[in-house]
Parts: C-alpha cells; structure tokens; sequence
C-alpha cells in the first residue's frame, strides 16, 4: 500500500508540488529561526564557553558571565588549597568606555586575564597572538567590530577609562549577545581600565587536575568560602544563556514565529492532502469497494502525509545547509545541531501525519456503494 | 449447486421523511457457472440488487447467500474480505486508478490481499496479457482507448480468481465493435476461470452472450421474455 501511495502521490506532481513546498517551508523556518535563535543565545555564554576553566567562581548571586559583582581576589588563595584543584586565576569582566579617534566613544566590555596562563582570553586571532596580550598597554579586539571602534589596527592606540592601550591583535567573530565590543587584556591592565580595586575581581577561573569531579570541588568551594557560589562550565553557561532567555522573552518571541511558520507549512499541508484525497474519493470509493480494509486506507493517507514529510524535510534540511553556509557570520550566527534538524524533521512528520487526519475523515464517509452511481 | 441465493429482499431509501421502495421482495438464484444478465428500465432496482449482491450495500430484510454464505450474518470486515477474495467488480466507468499504470491497476487486489509485490506483478503481467494487452503494461488509463481500460478493469476483476463476477453496465461506455470484443472476452475468461457472472446491462447486442436473462420490474425479478 505504500508503494501504492507513493505512486498515486507522484501522478499528481502539482499537488504534491505545493504540499512539499509547504513541508520545505516548514522545515526552512524552524530550523533558520531556531538556529539564529541558538546562535544568538549561545553568544550569551561565549566567555564561559571559551574560557578553558572547568568551574567559574563568582559572587554568590551570580546570573550572568557578562554582568558580574566583585569579589575579595584574596580569596584565591583558598580556593587553590582545595584538593583537585590544579590551579585557579583571578578573572576580570568590567564596563569601561574606549576613546576613539574621531573624538567618539564606545562602551566595552573589558576582560582582564591572569597574565601567566591566559585562561579566558580572546581566541580565534586572525591578527597577533594570543601571547601578545602581556606586550605593553596590548588589548585584544575583534575585527568585526571595527565600525564601532574606529578600524583599529594592529598597533594603533586607544584610550580605555583615559589610560592608553594598543591593539596588539585581533580576533575574528569573538563577538558578544550585547553590542558592547569586548577588550581582551591582563588581570592588572583590566583592573586600570575599569577602575576597579586591584584587591577585587569578578570571577576565578578554576582548571581542575586530571579525573577529578568538577561538582564535588564545587561543593568545597562552596563550603570553604560561603560567600561564592562555584559552577562548573556546562552550569555556568547554561545559566548565562537562560538568564536572557527568561527576562528578555526571546525564547518566547522566536518560538512564537517559528509557531507562526510551522502552521503556515501545516496548513498548506493539511489543504493539499485534503484536496488530494478530494480528487480522488471516486477512487478511495473503488478501493473499498474491491476489498480494501479501514487500515489499508489510512496506510494509503498516512504513507502520504510520510512521502511529504520525508522528502520536504531532506529537501528543507538542504536548503537550510545552504542558507547556513551562505548566510550564517559571527553577527548573526546559524547554529544548527543535530538535535534542531532532527528534531524540526520529527515534528513536521508528526504534524504531516495529524494533517493527514482531515482529509482521511472525509475518506471515512466514502460510501463504497458509490461506484455504482 | 447455487453462487446466489437471494429470496423476498427488500430495499428502500430515505430522503428525509421520504421513503422510496426499490427492491419490493426480490428472488434471484445463479448457479455455478451462470452468466445472468439483469435488465429492466431505469430505476427498477438493478443497480440496487446488484450492490446487495456485491455486498455494498444491506437488505432491509430478506435473505441473501452468496457462495454459500449468509450475508446478512457476516461482519462488516467479513464482508470486505468476501468482496476482496470472492467477487470480482466491473464498473460501468471501468473505475481504474488514474495515476497507477495498468499493470499496478491490475496489482491492486493482490496488494490488498498481502501478495509480495513481484508475485502480484507477475500476476498481473500474465492477466494482462490474457487480455490482449501485454503491450500495455506500463500505459496509464487516461492513456487508452475505452476498450482497453474496461479489458484492464475485466484482468483486475479476475486477479484473485473469484467465483463470482458482478458486472454493472460493461459496456456503457464502450462502441459496438468494443462492447462485443470485451464480451467475446468476459465470456472466454469466464469459461477459462470458471466464474459466475451477473451483468447488468441496458444493451440488447449482448444479450446473446447471457446463460440467461432476468429483467428487474418494480423491484422484483423475473425471468425475461423476450431476449434479443
């Protein structure tokens, strides 16, 4: 019967034309709107993400890799006494406004980190080296974000909080949820751009000794210093991404357009297959009359809403491979996993086939009979 | 030995408080083997009696067995399974698929009967070219001449090798010259097969390829008196 389906689908190549451009529609959008979506949230946890530390120790309150309260930076010493831990840095995220040449000025993010390891510094260089941070007065910017400051170069100055910093390299898409540029600099130059104490810091980044359990020396960071709150990496950067995902109504409003896409698609599904099945009751009618059970029938409907499902999610994951690779940048990221392309293919199987109910109760009331007529 | 034994069979339909009488105590028995035309004019209740006969359709009361079997105790699946198995259908409009070629037409029984799908094509292959038309395995309906797709719908009819065929207005829409090349062929195939037929039918060239004819007159059936 499915063969049987297959074959009455493609002798009607307009219908099944439109229902798949509906089925492709439907699977373009999820996946781009949930892939911009991804990739706009995941741009929240960037630092937490890249930063190489296995467990980020804050204020007690901490929410958000961007938006950080000091703490003591003597505390370090405490932390790096715990068992497990292989060695823990001070780290440094601060407001300060660069000023720019042309008299202007931007706010920026400034990332100050320990001089000796460079945990948590600017990655992806397209100019310079990461090492090029300790070089006197050095910061590292992002290349994308040259309009906003000035298209520096390599070795030009800028003025942070009104002390002087050279750009001494440049990193390619290390770009923010905000629009505020990131500084990648030292702990002690960071600590002068934002005007920090030097005797506090924002955050320490903890890199752990081969095999040990990152929650339990979160836990006796916990209880060595009450006043932290100690998570591991996947921890943090979930909770950096769900604080703007619950106070912006982001997910909501992506969700909701991909809602919008989803029932568009279906319904252009759902009217295609019902037109299909309308053409064709004269048929439906001389199945059941020959000797078609119920369940061969819906086999028949349902193998449909499958062929539509089927073939319009290979064609739209296609597509969506092509809108990614032409169309996704470091401003606007497309990141589509695995989980979102199987996942939007899954749903719009489920929902071909709950279209297909439709036009299958106006098969229900074909009265065999009829071929008589 | 009897294929239909239908007695006293009633049949109305309601259109709101309107009630029409069709069948008014119909008796009508076919032996095994028995080519039985039914004619009578429009709206005597030949089309009904044959929906009865091919289990379409329910008697309001009267008894009805077919192949030996009662139908009115039959389920609504058992009687799916009897057309399925046991009746061969051909349509007035030969009612073929028009996105499937004629070899999956013919398919489409054995399919619905669970034959794998090489077996039922071979099947069908051979039906094909039983009736003339191995040239045309691939052809679809909308691209043969009427005479071709009523031999295509005559080789569905015959894919299961039922016992009995009901036949509703053969060649309706057929010329003279493929009316009687279609018959000339029902007729051969019914031999060959050894099927039972009723044929309805308004057409007097045929009459001479009936066993015997009976004519539907104000819902009852009587055996005709004048044949063609």
């Amino acid at each position: 019967m499915v063969e049987f389906a297959v074959k009455t689908l493609l002798a009607d190549r307009g219908k099944m034309f439109t229902a798949l451009v509906g089925v492709v529609f439907s699977v373009v959008l999820v996946n781009i709107q949930g892939g911009l979506f991804f990739g706009l949230i995941q741009k929240a946890s960037m630092l937490v993400d890249h930063g190489r530390a296995d467990i980020w120790v804050g204020h007690k309150k901490i929410h958000n890799v961007d938006f950080p309260r000091d703490i003591p930076r003597r505390w370090v010493h405490r932390i790096r006494t715990i068992p497990g831990v292989a060695h823990a840095e001070p780290y440094v995220v601060g407001v300060t406004q660069m000023t720019l040449p042309s008299g202007g000025f931007e706010p920026v993010f400034v990332v100050g980190v320990d001089e000796r390891t460079l945990m948590g510094n600017a990655w992806n260089l397209s100019q310079g080296r990461p090492e090029d941070v300790r070089r006197t007065d050095g910061i590292i910017v992002d290349e994308l974000e040259d309009d906003k400051l000035d298209r520096p170069r390599v070795g030009d100055l800028r003025e942070l909080n009104g002390v002087r910093a050279r750009v001494v390299a440049k990193s390619h898409g290390v770009m923010g949820f905000l629009v505020n540029p990131y500084v990648f600099t030292t702990y002690a130059r960071a600590v002068a751009y934002t005007g920090k104490s030097p005797d506090r810091c924002s955050y320490f980044l903890v890199r752990l000794e081969e095999g040990v359990d990152p929650h339990a020396v979160c836990q006796a960071i916990r209880s060595r210093i009450p006043e932290v709150e100690a998570y591991t990496r996947d921890e943090y950067s979930r909770i950096s991404v769900n604080y703007w995902m619950t106070r912006t109504g982001l997910g909501i409003s992506f969700g909701a357009a991909t809602l919008l896409g989803l029932a568009v698609g279906m319904i252009v599904v759902a009217q295609t297959l019902y037109a299909l099945v309308l053409d064709r009751l004269a048929e439906f009618a001389t199945l059941k009359a020959i000797g078609a059970k119920e369940r061969q029938i819906v086999t028949i409907v349902i193998s449909h809403a499958l062929v539509m499902a089927l073939a319009g999610s290979m064609i739209g994951l296609g597509l969506v491979v092509l809108a990614q690779r032409w169309f996704s940048s470091p401003r606007a990221p497309i990141a589509i996993s695995a989980e979102l392309a199987l996942g939007s293919s899954l749903l719009v199987t489920a929902i071909c086939i709950v279209s297909a109910l439709l036009p299958y109760s106006r098969i229900r009331k074909v009265d065999p009979v009829s071929v008589m007529h | 030995m009897l294929a239909i034994a239908a007695s006293d069979l009633h049949k109305s339909y309601r259109r709101g408080a309107t009630v029409t009488p069709v069948l008014r105590g119909a008796d009508f028995h076919v032996q095994v083997g028995e080519a039985v035309f039914l004619i009578g004019p429009s709206g005597s209740g030949k089309s009904t009696l044959l929906s009865i006969l091919g289990c379409l359709l329910t008697p309001d009361s009267g008894t009805l067995e077919i192949l030996g079997r009662a139908v009115e105790t039959l389920s609504a699946r058992e009687a799916t399974e009897l057309r399925l198995r046991s009746i061969g259908f051909v349509f007035q409009r030969f009612q073929l698929i028009e996105g499937l070629s004629a070899l999956d037409n013919v398919c489409i029984p054995l399919k619905l009967a669970g034959w794998p799908a090489g077996k039922a094509r071979r099947r069908a292959a051979e039906l094909l070219e039983r009736v003339g038309l191995a040239d045309h395995l691939r052809a679809r309906p909308g691209r043969m001449s009427a005479g071709q797709c009523q031999r295509v719908a005559i080789a569905r009819a015959l894919a299961l090798e039922p016992q009995l065929i009901l036949a509703d207005e053969p060649t309706a829409s057929l010329d003279a010259h493929s009316g009687q090349e279609i018959m000339t062929l029902f007729r051969a195939l019914m031999r060959d097969h050894q099927v039972t037929a009723v044929v309805v039918t308004h057409d007097p060239r045929i009459f001479s390829f009936a066993d015997r004819i009976c004519e539907v007159v104000e819902g009852r059936v009587r055996a005709a008196e004048a044949v063609a």
